[in-house]
């Protein structure tokens, strides 16, 4: 092909292309993108179109379970969503759209980690056209409200019963709360401490105990470990992200560490050196205060923790049975507190309990005073 | 009235209709009673059930455990803190064995006060990867005096935690870990036995919600299961656990380690 050709060839080209694009752009839909919260929830709950106003909404799954949208007609959500239900075994090969004069658009069924979209005109008549979900057991709580209105103006959201509610998130007294929130009590009583979760917490396995102690003292138990693994003095937990939707979280620990556990597990025998099989056996409430029992190699571990007489610390209560050797309990200084026994003898990081002895001691840890 | 009751009232409702069918005779009637519960419960109800006195007992997510007395109409705490309690077996007016993340509880009151003192480990032979999903279920007891408990599947749309209960094994997470159900700690997606000696074993696999166990008439092997709203199945299908390991067999490696049943309990 000549140079020149080409050339005019090319120009035509991008001419058409141009050309193409200025059209494309004056009725080039608006983009409403859509996601899914944990919950059963659209990311938006709600949003505004002008009559007539070309739309196109993308629905992007970032759940973990399949999800459709389905825009129906003023006030027909319900009926739209029983519609579907009595789909029945029909209803996944129709994406579980019922054939209804009430709906108006749909996106299919979009599975996990899918995206899909739906161009439609909006209606010229003003007025909420419900969104919705319809997979069975969804609908009731996963919809939202298109807004078709000339003012661009919607109701409080806070008040808005055309969107689903808003769940009361868990925030103890000791988080900053934010001005406008509204604090509703966490439980159907208040707690006093000592008290306990258990609960998804960092520093700690999945079957952690936290207790909130007097003296605004507070320890995390793992009952995987049967070990205290860790303290912190100042608030007790924040649960808000942990109790508000799906619960993909852990609590959050308000207030500062103050101890940390570095040995693994601090009991040992003369004879074993290795970890020995712990079996974790539960708690029993004295006066509200757990004692935790767990077994090692044949002996029956008891731990009841107290907040600290004097400073900030812990006294860990013991009581043994079937010790019929000397144990140790080890500790770390690196671990933020320093030691005293109401029995056996120290040596250098370690307390050494004859069986006797063993049969029930305490341990005081109290904070030191400058932690580098 | 309460979300969550009205909720329940709607799902069993639905149910209700739903194993009618449009055309069947009249059958016996129950009577709907509203229930108010108490101010300050977010009442997002984990289980249900009745205690030989006649006094209805339930747990809910932010770890309660509330009795409710009829003739009084009134609530009153009977345990606290467990972590999430989605299942309740009563063993009389002041036990229970509860099913919470990690493990099968007894909680009990030994000092007749009317509040549980005693939480007591009945098993926790099972892993937790600290993934949101890992939603324990039970326990039932069979005539053999076996307890059934349902461990959930954990998810892609989750995380697992730095640190886990059980060894971990990633084999069968599919390509990139990302797109399907996986069971990555031992038993997640699991049906298991407890016998009354205490050992817990693995009966059926699978599974990514086993959130309804229970037992035909007949109370041969069968626990039956439901399953919660999944991939493209619907609510609530009864799976028979006898049927159940043949088809996962077919069925394993398509999905992660969760298959899609085919079988429909008849």
């Amino acid at each position: 092909m000549p140079a020149l050709k080409r050339i005019l060839f090319l120009v035509i080209q991008i001419a058409t292309v141009l050309n193409a694009f200025g059209q494309k752009k004056a009725d080039m839909p608006r983009v409403i993108k859509l996601g899914v919260a944990t919950g059963f929830r659209f990311t938006d709950v709600r949003f505004i179109v002008k009559p007539s106003q070309k739309l196109k909404i993308i629905l992007s799954n970032t759940d973990d379970m399949s999800h459709n949208l389905l825009i129906t007609k003023p006030g027909a959500r319900l009926k739209v969503v029983e519609d579907a239900l009595k789909l029945g075994d029909k209803g996944p090969s129709m994406s579980y759209i019922p054939k209804s004069g009430d709906v108006l658009w749909a996106i299919p069924v979009v599975g996990p980690n899918d995206t899909k979209s739906v161009i439609f005109t909006a209606p010229a008549k003003k007025g909420i056209y419900p969104y919705v979900c319809t997979i069975p057991g969804h609908g009731y709580i996963m919809y939202g409200a298109m807004y078709v209105s000339d003012s661009g103006i919607l109701p409080d959201i806070k008040t808005d019963p055309n969107i689903p509610p808003v769940k009361n998130a868990g925030k103890t007294a000791h988080h900053p709360i934010h001005t406008t929130e509204v604090l509703k009590p966490l439980h159907p009583y208040t707690p006093v401490a000592p008290y306990l979760y258990r609960v998804f917490i960092e520093g700690a396995s999945p079957a952690a105990i936290a207790v909130s102690l007097p003296k605004n003292i507070s320890y995390c138990w793992d009952a995987a470990a049967c070990n205290l693994r860790f303290a912190w003095e100042g608030g007790f937990l924040d649960n808000s992200d942990l109790w508000k939707g799906k619960g993909d979280a852990a609590a959050k620990i308000v207030g500062t560490i103050f101890f940390r556990d570095k040995t693994n597990f601090p009991f040992q025998t003369d004879s074993i050196t290795d970890i020995y099989n712990r079996y974790y056996k539960g708690y029993r409430l004295v006066n509200r205060y757990p004692e935790f029992h767990y077994t090692i190699e044949g002996l029956d571990m008891y731990e009841l923790i107290y907040p600290a007489d004097n400073g900030i610390g812990l006294i860990r209560k013991f009581r043994i049975s079937g010790a019929v050797r000397t144990l140790w309990f080890n500790t770390d200084e690196n671990d933020g507190v320093s030691y005293t026994s109401s029995a056996g003898e120290w040596v250098g990081p370690r307390l050494k309990l004859s069986p006797q002895e063993a049969k029930q001691f305490s341990i005081i840890m109290t904070k030191k005073k400058a932690v580098k | 009235m309460n979300r969550g009751y009205a909720h329940i009232m709607r799902v069993l409702c639905i149910l209700l209709f739903a194993a009618c069918g449009d055309h069947s005779p009249p059958g016996p009637s129950y009577t709907v009673e509203t229930i108010s519960m108490p101010a300050g419960l977010t009442s997002e109800t984990g289980a249900i059930a009745f205690l030989p006195n006649g006094k209805l007992v339930a747990s809910f997510t932010r770890g309660e455990v509330l009795i409710y007395d009829p003739a009084k109409k009134t609530w009153k705490l009977f345990a606290e803190g467990l972590h999430d309690p989605l299942g309740i077996y009563v063993v009389s007016n002041s036990e229970l064995l509860i099913m919470q993340r990690p493990e099968l509880t007894r909680v009990k009151d030994t000092d007749g006060d009317g509040s549980a003192d005693l939480y007591e480990n009945v098993t926790d032979a099972f892993g937790i990867s600290g993934n949101y999903h890992e939603f324990s279920y039970g326990p039932v007891k069979d005539k053999n005096g076996n307890f059934f408990i349902a461990l959930n599947a954990s998810s892609p749309g989750g995380s697992m935690r730095k640190e886990v209960r059980g060894v971990i094994d990633t084999l069968g997470r599919d390509g990139n870990g990302n797109g399907q159900m996986f069971s990555a700690v031992p038993y997640r997606g699991w049906v298991m036995k407890l016998t009354p000696a205490g050992d817990l074993i693995p009966v059926a696999s699978g599974l990514r919600s086993p959130n309804g166990i229970g037992f035909d008439l007949k109370e041969i092997f069968s626990a039956l299961i439901t399953r919660a709203t999944g991939l493209e199945r619907v609510l609530c299908i009864i799976y028979s656990m006898e049927n159940f390991m043949v088809i996962l067999q077919a069925l394993s490696g398509q999905r992660g380690g969760t298959g899609v049943i085919h079988f429909i309990y008849q």
